[in-house]
């Protein structure tokens, strides 16, 4: 097996990305020098099979993966934040004098509380991240995002209604809409720290 | 003298990574060399095993590394922070414990 080869199985065997690329440079470095000193051949059986030596960098990735989630659950935090006035300045006046009906204030309060939760977990996250607890980091941005989600989809039941009691108030699609980004965000946040869980239980090196 | 095989040097890899990059920054490559020269051949452990412990290490903090051309090639330098040379004085002490009570028990 020549460097080329064995480079070429390894990028295979590991996830993508850019943590990825920088192993695949530095394996590479290592076994161009190696093959200088022993030979090539030498050097690449010395160095491990690309699946054992994969499996021993699932760990890493594990980290980067977390990264991942918490940047996207703190950007759906920040859009969130950034687009709520936008959405309060195109809602009518509301009609009641004394708040809304019970049906609706209830939806009203959760989804601030949900919104409040989302984000309290998602800093929270980030800040686990820093002092490099990964696994609390991870679980801190999932529960971020399920409360996040929460709040979407019960947003779009109460734009429903609000629609029907107040009209020009957006309806349930242009809330969707206007929720989509942070919906993907939110999933993008989920499905990364589902990845960075099984990454982190496979085999760890020595 | 034999070389030791990976299980026999497990928990031990960090510490002597630690304590190999404590005495100057080094590259992959350097790192693995000065640990078969120092060990005269018996830490002779799978190299791909070493590539892993040190993204480990720098992604608990105990190491940083940065892109720098040597001898014509960029290399991957990794030095210890502050937070690793403690880890590395925390580790030296319970080793030496360790080592003692093996050789009181042994001898």
């Amino acid at each position: 097996v020549t460097v080329d080869e064995y480079i070429r199985a390894l990028r295979r065997d590991l996830p993508r990305g850019r943590h990825a690329r920088r192993v695949l440079v530095e394996v590479e470095d290592y076994l161009r020098d190696a093959s200088l000193a022993d030979g090539e051949e030498a050097a690449v059986e010395r160095f491990g099979s690309p699946s054992e030596v994969a499996a021993a960098f699932a760990p890493t990735f594990g980290a980067s993966a977390t990264r991942a989630s918490v940047a996207c659950v703190l950007v759906a935090v920040a859009l969130a934040f950034a687009t709520f006035p936008l959405l309060e300045s195109v809602l009518p006046p509301a009609p009641w004098p004394s708040g809304p009906p019970d049906y609706l204030h209830w939806k009203q309060q959760s989804v601030l509380g949900l919104f409040l939760a989302g984000t309290l977990l998602a800093l929270a996250g980030g800040a686990a991240l820093l002092f490099r607890r990964l696994r609390a980091a991870r679980v801190l941005t999932s529960a971020a995002a399920v409360a996040l989600t929460a709040m979407l989809v019960l947003d779009v039941v109460l734009s429903y209604q609000w629609h029907r009691e107040v009209p020009g108030a957006p309806g349930p699609i242009a809330i969707a809409l206007y929720g989509s980004a942070i919906a993907a965000l939110v999933l993008a946040a989920l499905g990364h720290a589902a990845h960075a869980a099984s990454l982190s239980t496979t085999r760890k090196p020595i | 003298m034999k070389g030791m095989s990976g299980q026999a040097l497990k928990g031990h890899l960090d510490l002597l990574l630690l304590s190999l990059v404590d005495d100057e920054p080094r590259h992959g490559y350097a790192i693995i060399e000065s640990l078969r020269e120092r060990s005269d051949g018996v830490f002779d452990l799978p190299e791909g095993t070493i590539y892993p412990a040190l993204h480990r290490l720098e992604q608990a903090g105990f190491l940083s590394s940065r892109w720098s051309d040597i001898a014509a090639r960029r290399r991957r330098v990794y030095r210890i922070t502050a937070s690793g040379r403690r880890e590395l004085e925390h580790g030296r002490a319970d080793w030496s414990r360790f080592a003692q009570a093996v050789q009181a028990v042994i001898a």
